[in-house]
């Protein structure tokens, strides 16, 4: 292990880039969060449903749409899938841990299902915002990124504003708590339940479509993800919706330190020790 | 209950199956045999901790991969003879899992998910770390100057009745734990922990033998499968495929009998060698997913217990 | 608060069978026993005798601190202060496992059988690590027995799940004698039953005593209450009340306003 101090423009840089990447690893972590807090259910198909729009993203902007155009399509349509995934599990009543096997599986379907159409080979992106950045303070900033930032602030932001300041909201929070109670109260679990099952996905097919902006996509790099979103998820708290975002800078900027002091194979180490940390110090804070 | 008569079915079947070799089929069948072997070692083993007492590891690649990379620096680096790699591959591994236990099963809030994240998590930690040590060094270990003993006619058939004596000793350890007294202890934690320790059962110590027990055993297959592979990286080895795998396989076959595993070893590998003879190994990738997704919904105790209970009304 | 004296002897007819066991010896000893959770107080320096060969009631009302207790003698949780001693023995920190070890049961007021074992499993697996049987085969025969003594011998190869709530109170009994333990601590075992299995389970707990065991019996129908408890002890807010023979203690002002309203069978 090599440490080099690096001077402070680059430590810098890399500090940005790294919060830049912890905004996506909250923007991915918030569905996951809230499915994993408000549902009890673990779906590791969040990141299987992540790449499958950032590819979707991807066929569509070589098509011709505008990237960020694409949303359009693909949010809506991922939102059902996330729904009819959740209507499943309620339907065979998938126990919480059967539902990490379960949605385990269907990664690798997932997985497979990409690499069959569209290969093993690394795919970029190539969008008009790709190429554009400026200089802000004199650093660089990449547009792509820039845009994931503003993508997962504002949804962090509007969904915890939902989920605390409205009905629907309050709601859901009361379903997560204790449901027969709530039901009691009115509260329409199964329409909830496929409901926020189907933001879950939305949002995570958000963060798939600012992947595909700023990342190469090979289907092997799912599962590069799960570990980091996971640490993210769990140091955030489930169920929190400030929670990932917060944890995700947090994980970025040490990530970006670590690689800037050392070398970048030496990242995963950084996620995977704080969730191994976090699970056994306080596991009750997860649970 | 045939009791006593099993351990006996179990080598004598070991003993007949030594024989394939001289069969003198092709080396393919060899092979694929072999991978069936390695399969019920790996997958077995894991079900002793996870299956039996419910606390479902996706670490085992780790444990797995400590053993491939002991046994394959020690050849490589060192220029130990390859059978004596095996028992340090167990054991390499079965401290680690020793290590992580002792701190991890303390912890009284990590069980079920939590477990099973925490040890995912561990495969990444120890991969990045031989990746980036002299252990791998990013590039990889190569024992193709490593001699194969003589144990069989050729090399894969020594492979093969390495696999095949592993797999019978695993099989017995696995038949011998569930019908101890161990075993019942690891059966009673499965179904509640906090009631089993109440009744008497040391479940810290339980849990730490069978864990130590499950990485030995996947140690020196990986120990096994260094030099069968011949030449070892890190992106291979640290993967999600092996928990992803040996999960599948036991809750397949029935995380509850000491031959699950097996049946679920056995069918797997049969299924994804046809696809790939067939030139669709992509599709097998999918296919073992669809087929987690179909048990898991359908036969949540696995294929075994179904064709028990099927058995017994016949009767 | 301790007794003084030995119990008085208007014991009803019911009691007339031999109690065996030497009177008067402590078997359990428990001072100043305090236990938290997270800023509540569920009990507060509570000290106690129990004393061999005899069945104590543990009453109060609900919230008291009559489970906690419980569960903190058999090592479910740590106590936060106080110690508890076993024939001579200081119990504090050992691991529950340890605890049964050492001759102490209890059951759980909701049962909490092992779902995938049978019911001879269940028992079998109570005697292997109570420590009265070595290996699986003389452990089942010994389940047997105690399958037997409670009446469930037909159900031997039964799921849990396949009982009713009376039978799964039973099984929960069964699993705490096929340890053999010298001091029983039931958690309202009673509730849900019907009169006539109330009856049933009174007998029942009445031969485990007659066999050698002191049993804590923690519960609120007063009818069993009266029948088979020597002395009562009352919990309130997690400190101890009252403490004397049944029909002394219930008159008493204190009591009968910790309670609102008496609980009945």
């Amino acid at each position: 292990m090599n440490f080099t101090l690096p001077s402070l423009s680059l430590l810098s840089q890399s500090i940005l880039s790294g919060i830049f990447v912890g905004a996506l690893y909250g923007l991915m972590g918030l569905g996951l969060s809230l499915s994993w807090g408000l549902l009890r259910l673990i779906n590791l198909a969040h990141f299987a449903f992540a790449f499958l729009a950032a590819y979707l993203c991807y066929q569509l902007s070589t098509m011709g749409m505008d990237p960020l155009l694409t949303m359009v399509v693909i949010v809506p349509a991922f939102f059902a899938l996330g729904a009819g995934l959740h209507w499943v599990m309620v339907r065979f009543r998938v126990m919480p841990f059967n539902s990490l096997l379960l949605t385990f599986g269907l990664t690798g379907i997932a997985e497979s299902v990409i690499q069959s159409i569209w290969t093993a080979d690394f795919r970029k992106l190539e969008s008009s915002y790709a190429q554009q950045k400026f200089k802000l303070a004199g650093l660089f900033v990449p547009v792509p990124e820039l845009i994931t930032l503003v993508l997962a602030v504002g949804l962090t932001f509007a969904v915890w504003a939902v989920l605390r300041y409205t009905d629907l909201g309050r709601a859901m929070r009361a379903a997560a708590q204790d449901a027969p109670v709530a039901a009691a109260f009115g509260v329409n679990q199964k329409a909830l339940g496929l409901a926020l099952a189907g933001t879950c996905a939305a949002l995570a097919s958000v963060a798939g479509v600012c992947l595909a902006l700023s990342f190469t996509l090979a289907p092997s790099q799912m599962y590069a993800w799960v570990g980091v979103v996971f640490a993210a998820v769990m140091l955030g708290g489930l169920g929190s919706a400030l929670g990932p975002l917060v944890a995700g800078t947090v994980i970025g900027i040490s990530e970006a330190i670590t690689m800037a002091v050392t070398a970048p194979s030496w990242a995963p180490i950084v996620s995977f020790t704080l969730l191994i940390v976090i699970l056994v110090l306080r596991p009750g804070k997860t649970a | 209950m045939s009791f006593r008569r099993t351990p006996w079915v179990i080598v004598l079947a070991g003993a007949a199956l030594a024989f394939v070799p001289q069969l003198g089929l092709p080396a393919f069948y060899d092979s694929l045999l072999y991978l069936m072997l390695h399969w019920v070692v790996l997958a077995t083993s894991w079900n002793i901790l996870s299956g039996y007492s419910g606390y479902f590891s996706f670490g085992h690649g780790a444990f797995f991969g400590a053993g491939i990379y002991t046994s394959a620096n020690l050849m490589a680096r060192h220029d130990w003879p390859f059978l004596w790699t095996l028992p340090a591959a167990a054991g390499v591994a079965a401290v680690l899992g020793v290590a992580l236990g002792a701190v991890v099963f303390r912890v009284k809030g990590v069980r079920g998910e939590l477990f099973a994240l925490l040890t995912l998590a561990i495969t990444f930690v120890i991969g990045t770390i031989v990746v980036n040590t002299p252990l791998d060094g990013g590039n990889g270990v190569s024992l193709a100057a490593v001699p194969v003993p003589k144990i069989g006619p050729t090399p894969s058939a020594t492979f093969y009745l390495l696999a095949l004596a592993a797999a019978v000793a695993t099989l017995l350890i696995a038949w011998a734990i569930q019908v101890s007294k161990f075993g019942a202890g690891l059966f009673a934690i499965h179904d509640d922990e906090d009631a089993a320790e109440v009744l008497g059962v040391p479940t810290y110590r339980y849990k730490l033998v069978a864990l130590a027990i499950s990485c030995a055993l996947a140690g020196m297959a990986g120990g096994i499968h260094a030099l069968f592979l011949s030449y070892v990286t890190a992106g291979d080895v640290f993967t999600i495929t092996v928990p992803l795998t040996v999960v599948l396989m036991s809750v397949l076959g029935g995380t509850r009998h000491w031959a699950g595993p097996a049946v679920g070893a056995v069918a797997i590998t049969g299924l994804l060698y046809s696809f790939t003879a067939a030139d669709h190994a992509v599709a097998g990738k999918a296919m073992i997913g669809v087929i987690l997704i179909v048990a898991i919904l359908f036969m949540p105790d696995g294929i075994l217990e179904r064709v028990r209970r099927l058995w017994q009304r016949r009767r | 608060m301790r007794a003084d004296g030995p119990t008085p002897l208007t014991e009803a007819p019911l009691r007339a069978a031999t109690t065996t066991g030497a009177r008067g010896d402590v078997l359990l000893r428990v001072q100043g026993l305090s236990k938290s959770f997270k800023g509540v107080r569920a009990l507060g320096g509570v000290d106690v005798e129990v004393r061999r060969g005899e069945i104590l009631g543990l009453l109060g009302p609900n919230g008291s601190g009559k489970s906690t207790f419980i569960n903190v003698v058999s090592g479910h949780f740590a106590p936060t202060a106080g110690s508890i001693w076993f024939e001579g023995r200081c119990l504090n920190g050992l691991p529950a496992h340890r605890i049964a070890g050492s001759g102490i049961a209890r059951t759980y007021q909701i049962p909490r059988p092992f779902g995938h074992l049978s019911v001879l499993q269940n028992v079998a697996v109570a005697t292997m690590f109570g420590g009265a049987a070595r290996n699986p085969a003389a452990a089942c025969r010994q389940a047997m027995r105690w399958l037997e003594f409670t009446g469930l011998e037909d159900k031997a190869g039964a799921r849990p799940d396949d009982l009713n709530l009376h039978q799964r109170k039973f099984l929960e009994l069964a699993r705490a004698l096929a340890a053999r333990p010298r001091l029983v601590l039931l958690d309202e075992v009673l509730c849900g039953l019907t009169p006539s299995e109330i009856d049933d389970a009174v007998a029942l707990i009445r031969r485990i005593r007659d066999q050698g065991s002191t049993i804590v019996f923690v519960e609120h129908v007063m009818r069993a209450v009266m029948a088979l408890t020597d002395r009562i002890v009352v919990l309130n807010h997690g400190e101890l009340l009252a403490e004397g023979a049944v029909g002394d203690v219930m008159k008493r002002p204190e009591v009968m306003t910790a309670y609102l309203g008496k609980a009945h069978a």
